[in-house]
């Protein structure tokens, strides 16, 4: 490809071609670094950013951390255990709370077995699916869509309720 | 392109998208999968819903009622046996969170050790579903399954969603084991990194938080 055919395409690109560029002005003082990322017994991305230099021309690594880098936060697995902890209380107290169906009346057995079980999917979605982790928009991106099966569900319910109550 | 310039292409660090931050591609298009995923799912928990809803007896589940209504009695679905199901799912969603977390830390034998503990766990699920619907030919005890019992596809409401609801949910658990599978596969010949196995794992919590709702939809709420 000519010089002048890639500079348009270049053009064409905005930005993405810039950085493209910018890595291929740098590929020779890198070469070296990059060596590493073939080394197959850890996982290659990571190890080609562990290196301190690589990190600073990309400007990520002194301010988030390797790890945060790719999106990868700091394991917790204090929190991830908590999280099982609570799910399987969460579980438990589902099942109790099924068998009490002689005793509870059935709107508040309902309210209690629909509630629990929206929290111990949210507890996943948050904790196990690291929306923690995510940005405020991703987190959006997801629960927004979601919310509107849920709202047709209320809908529907709030119908059967009018008219089991008023009967019209 | 030199080799040099492919191996950095290789190593390139995701945009630091303003909005989405540094998200990967394969992470995003799982994302986008499991809202579609979840709108079948939707659908399929809202038709039960109707249908329940608007039903006069749901599940013909006691002599009394069968009397009562004319129908055909229909065995009720055991609650004690699918919460041990449910424990299972959430075991094996702690091992596959701690074998993306090994992965992280660049364990990849603790990542391979607790991703064949994923996989077993949705394995023996399977198992357990296959007990619940046909009972396995009576190698694990006297109960012949719910078919044998007489909850026929097709012949009630009651049963019919039972079956397209679990059914469904069971095909998404042998897609996740198969897939876990091969990320296992992978990561045994260190073809992977923490990426594919975080991506793989959405997936996973993804069947688990599904179940989470078939189970008290399904099963839990009384008539």
């Amino acid at each position: 490809m000519s010089e002048k055919e890639t500079k348009q395409k270049e053009a064409a690109a905005g930005p993405t071609a810039e950085s493209s560029k910018t890595a291929e002005s740098s590929k020779t003082a890198e070469a070296s670094k990059v060596v590493h990322v073939k080394d197959e017994s850890t996982p290659s991305t990571h190890d080609a950013h562990s290196e301190p230099g690589h990190a600073a021309e990309h400007g990520h690594a002194a301010k988030h951390g390797h790890a945060a880098e790719h999106g990868h936060h700091a394991p917790n697995r204090k929190e991830y255990w908590q999280v099982f902890a609570v799910l399987l209380v969460l579980t438990i107290l589902e099942v109790g709370v099924a068998y009490l169906q002689s005793y509870v009346g059935k709107t508040a057995l309902v309210t209690c077995l629909v509630g629990m079980a929206l929290g111990k999917a949210a507890i996943v979605a948050y904790f196990f699916m690291h929306l923690k982790h995510e940005t405020k928009e991703m987190r959006w991106t997801v629960v927004i869509p979601m919310m509107f099966p849920a709202i047709y569900a209320f809908l529907l319910i709030a119908e059967g309720t009018y008219r089991a109550l008023w009967g019209t | 392109m030199s080799a040099a310039a492919t191996d950095h292409e290789h190593a390139l660090v995701y945009p630091d998208e303003p909005i989405y931050s540094r998200i990967t591609a394969g992470k995003l298009a799982m994302w986008l999968f499991l809202l579609s995923d979840g709108f079948s799912f939707s659908g399929l928990l809202l038709s039960y819903g109707i249908l329940r809803g608007s039903s006069q007896v749901w599940g013909c589940t006691t002599e009394a009622i069968a009397k009562t209504f004319g129908c055909i009695e229909e065995p009720a679905l055991g609650i004690n046996f699918t919460a041990l199901l449910t424990f299972l799912l959430i075991c094996s969603s702690v091992t596959m969170v701690l074998s993306h977390a090994s992965m992280v830390e660049g364990d990849r034998k603790g990542a391979l050790k607790w991703l064949g503990l994923t996989v077993a766990g949705g394995a023996l699920f399977l198992v357990g579903q296959c007990w619940e619907y046909w009972g396995l030919f009576g190698l694990f005890g006297p109960h012949h399954g719910l078919i044998h019992e007489g909850l026929k596809f097709g012949a009630t409401h009651y049963a019919t969603t039972f079956y397209c609801v679990t059914g469904f949910h069971g095909l998404h658990v042998l897609t996740g084991v198969l897939y876990l599978s091969a990320v296992w596969i992978g990561t045994a010949m260190g073809k992977t990194d923490a990426n594919t196995l975080e991506v793989a794992g959405l997936f996973w919590h993804f069947v688990d938080l599904v179940w989470i709702l078939v189970f008290t939809f399904i099963y839990l709420i009384p008539n």
